[in-house]
């Protein structure tokens, strides 16, 4: 009952005239870059963060939201009309998306897509709902220990989930951690690692960190080819799905939602590997695994709507633990943050508004982007006609408006340039640069509790075996590790990387 | 190489799983060898773990300095420590198990292989560079011109050496935008940008 209550006060906060722009404004510019190949969410978010601070907290979360699940809307489009992955959750679309463009049936594949991004976008809301109440109630309880464990579980999680080389993995979160404790400490103001730089003692800032890594360092990626793709034109016919369709699509969509749901939970996961896992799971249980790959439904119904649900999923330890577990999610904590509002359990009392608020709006943004899917794909397709040469130059301006617009300092924008560079390095050598934003937004408060729980305990790191649930936690980690490293051991090949570098959680 | 493998190239790196929308680049065309002289990213991976290991092996000195652990537990090297050694501890196992399994190199091992060259395309690393060079330029110019000027400045510039356009095309575009997003987001959403010493 109270998440009903919630949920029908938070449509009373977005059903505002202006809230409902900025939701609208969030999803149309997230199918823009969904569509757009040479950009995607994490690059946009991070571009248009900056914008957001000047808005209401609800209307900043709901906007930047928007754009997230927009695009997971948007990358089905160009994944089945013309080959091309608009961003990373839609490569698997294109497997059979495209195969069944090219039989006629681009209709077909981009109505169920939409469709079933809706039906499980919703569900996974619905979980969301009146999970989180639950999720919050049991978090009031947890003190600094449990934290603690609860963000090293997180952690490993995310190591596990990395789909290219775990060590990176690790290297980069170490590197996170490095870069969040440049600046003063915050229990005893030493300063740390600034090497007497006054523009370094106040820390690194997150915006720029971000814009450089996803921003500049994928321009830099993108420039490296003079060549584009060109579009064929294609015309779109009964963008609804058959009898047939339906019959064929319905129980993928509501696997894909499952998996989808749990995979956006888990710290690590999200809409790109919950896409690459219901694509696996659809041909494991077909009758005729045969037809994937050759423009099977259940191959674009099912991972569409798994991306969807895992972007809704996301959101449930960010609003009920105040911890990401993702790029994404960690990007929309930082803006939660510098709008005032500590995302957290106590979030669902203190801030109930912005709770509510930014959960209705993705009930609110889902129904706009069926809307704007499935009546306007033609026009979106026309999209893709624009040139690298005119994109590239506007992601960069956004990039130094938005870097030098949240500080007005101009050390922000070298900042920006340094990772700018390094993130293009590391991604050359297949380093993943999502754990190290997840980390650098976690460092501050990994370290913050494990000194307050060191503080509280009489016999130093007795205080985390004394509590049942932090044990619980960290045998659940050492656990994860022990199991995946035995299973690697024995288990010599190791399934190649599915999707590219390059188009890797971009 | 020649524009029909460039594409398919452009396609492949794109979409992986794809054959090229167009007909004219062909989805079965195999991968233009690497230019000879090109460098390889597996044969660079040894120099960046040099790199980790110095610099994990640092911020663990400057942690030491800063005092690792007081008498109330973790101190304000406690983090930097860690994770100064955690980067050269996993430098040190990369640098083991490229020793151990050159094979791989042939595989698709994500920590030890990768037989593509740095920059597969003709003239990537000009492009790259003259990217930074510009970026730098403009970053400096922002600062002492003003955005506008800077922006009105480098972009044409960048668009001209990047894009291989007209200098009317990089002219135009490079004008539009730097005046797209001042309307939009100085004057509509109100963020303020630096101005040079003229006003603007």
């Amino acid at each position: 009952m109270e998440a009903l209550q919630g949920l029908l006060g938070g449509l009373s906060v977005i059903m505002t005239p202006a809230n409902l722009y900025y939701c609208f404004i969030g999803s149309l510019v997230g199918t823009l870059i969904g569509v757009l190949p040479g950009i995607g969410p994490l690059a946009a978010l991070s571009l248009l963060m900056p914008v957001t601070f000047t808005l209401s907290p609800v209307a900043s979360i709901a906007m930047l939201a928007a754009m997230f699940y927009g695009a997971m809307y948007g990358g089905s489009t160009t994944s089945i009309l013309v080959n091309i992955p608009g961003e990373a959750a839609s490569v698997v679309t294109c497997l059979d998306g495209h195969q069944m463009a090219r039989r006629g049936r681009a209709g077909a594949a981009l109505g169920m897509a939409a469709i079933g991004s809706f039906i499980a976008g919703t569900l996974s809301l619905v979980a969301l709902t009146f999970f989180s109440p639950l999720l919050a109630g049991v978090a009031l309880r947890f003190g600094p220990p449990e934290y603690c464990a609860l963000m090293l579980l997180g952690l490993v999680c995310t190591v596990l989930m990395i789909e290219g080389s775990a060590i990176k993995g690790v290297m980069m979160i170490a590197l996170g951690f490095v870069f969040a404790s440049i600046g003063l400490d915050s229990v005893n103001g030493t300063e740390r690692l600034t090497f007497g730089s006054t523009d370094l003692a106040g820390g690194i800032e997150l915006v720029a960190v971000v814009i450089g890594l996803f921003g500049v360092s994928e321009v830099l990626i993108n420039i490296e080819q003079l060549a584009r793709n060109e579009i064929v034109a294609t015309r779109i016919r009964n963008i609804l799905p058959t009898v047939e369709d339906w019959r064929m699509s319905w129980k993928p969509i509501l696997r894909g939602s499952g998996l989808g749901f749990l995979l956006g939970v888990v710290p690590g996961g999200g809409p790109v590997t919950a896409s690459f896992m219901s694509y696996a799971l659809e041909r494991r249980l077909a009758s005729d695994p045969g037809r994937f790959g050759h423009g099977a439904i259940e191959g674009v119904a099912g991972p569409e709507s798994a991306n969807n649900s895992a972007v809704a999923s996301g959101m449930i330890p960010l609003l009920t633990l105040g911890l990401p577990g993702n790029a994404v999610t960690a990007l929309l904590m930082g803006a939660l943050v510098i709008q005032g509002v500590q995302p957290g359990p106590s979030m669902m009392t203190e801030h109930a508004d912005v709770f509510w608020g930014v959960i209705a709006s993705m009930y609110v943004g889902n129904v706009m982007l069926l809307v704007l899917n499935l009546p306007l794909v033609g026009l979106w397709v026309q999209l893709l006609r624009v040139p690298y040469a005119i994109l590239f130059p506007v992601i960069l301006l956004l990039a130094v408006v938005g870097t030098y617009s949240t500080n007005k300092n101009f050390f922000d924008l070298w900042v920006m340039l340094a990772f700018g560079v390094v993130g293009y390095v590391l991604r050359k050598f297949r380093y993943e640069m999502s754990p190290l934003v997840l980390a650098l937004v976690l460092a501050p408060l990994l370290e913050q509790s494990l000194r307050q729980s060191l503080v509280m305990s009489p016999d130093g790191f007795g205080i985390f075996v004394d509590r049942p649930l932090t044990v619980g936690l960290l045998a659940l980690s050492a656990l994860l590790v022990g199991a995946v490293a035995i299973g690697r051991l024995t288990r010599r090949q190791r399934p190649a990387p599915l999707a590219h570098p390059q188009l890797k959680e971009t | 190489m020649t524009a029909e493998a460039s594409r398919a190239t452009a396609a492949a790196t794109r979409a992986p799983f794809a054959p090229a929308p167009s007909p004219a680049s062909r989805p079965d065309a195999p991968l233009p060898p690497a230019r000879s002289g090109a460098i390889r990213i597996a044969s660079l991976e040894p120099v960046l773990d040099v790199v980790w290991i110095v610099v994990g092996v640092a911020l663990c000195v400057q942690a030491w300095r800063l005092g690792a652990w007081s008498a109330n537990g973790p101190d304000s090297g406690f983090v930097p420590l860690v994770a100064g050694a955690l980067i050269a501890a996993c430098a040190g196992l990369l640098v083991v198990r490229r020793a151990m399994a050159p094979a791989r190199r042939a595989s698709n091992d994500p920590d030890t292989a990768d037989a593509e060259p740095f920059w597969a395309e003709r003239g990537a690393w000009a492009r790259v560079c003259a990217l930074v060079a510009g970026l730098v330029a403009l970053v400096l110019l922002v600062r002492f011109a003003g955005f506008i000027t800077a922006s009105a400045l480098m972009m044409p510039v960048l668009t001209r050496l990047i894009e291989k356009r007209s200098w009317w095309f990089a002219i135009g575009i490079g004008l539009a935008a730097t005046a797209a997003v001042h309307v939009v987001f100085t004057r509509l959403l109100g963020m303020s940008m630096p101005r040079g010493p003229w006003g603007f």
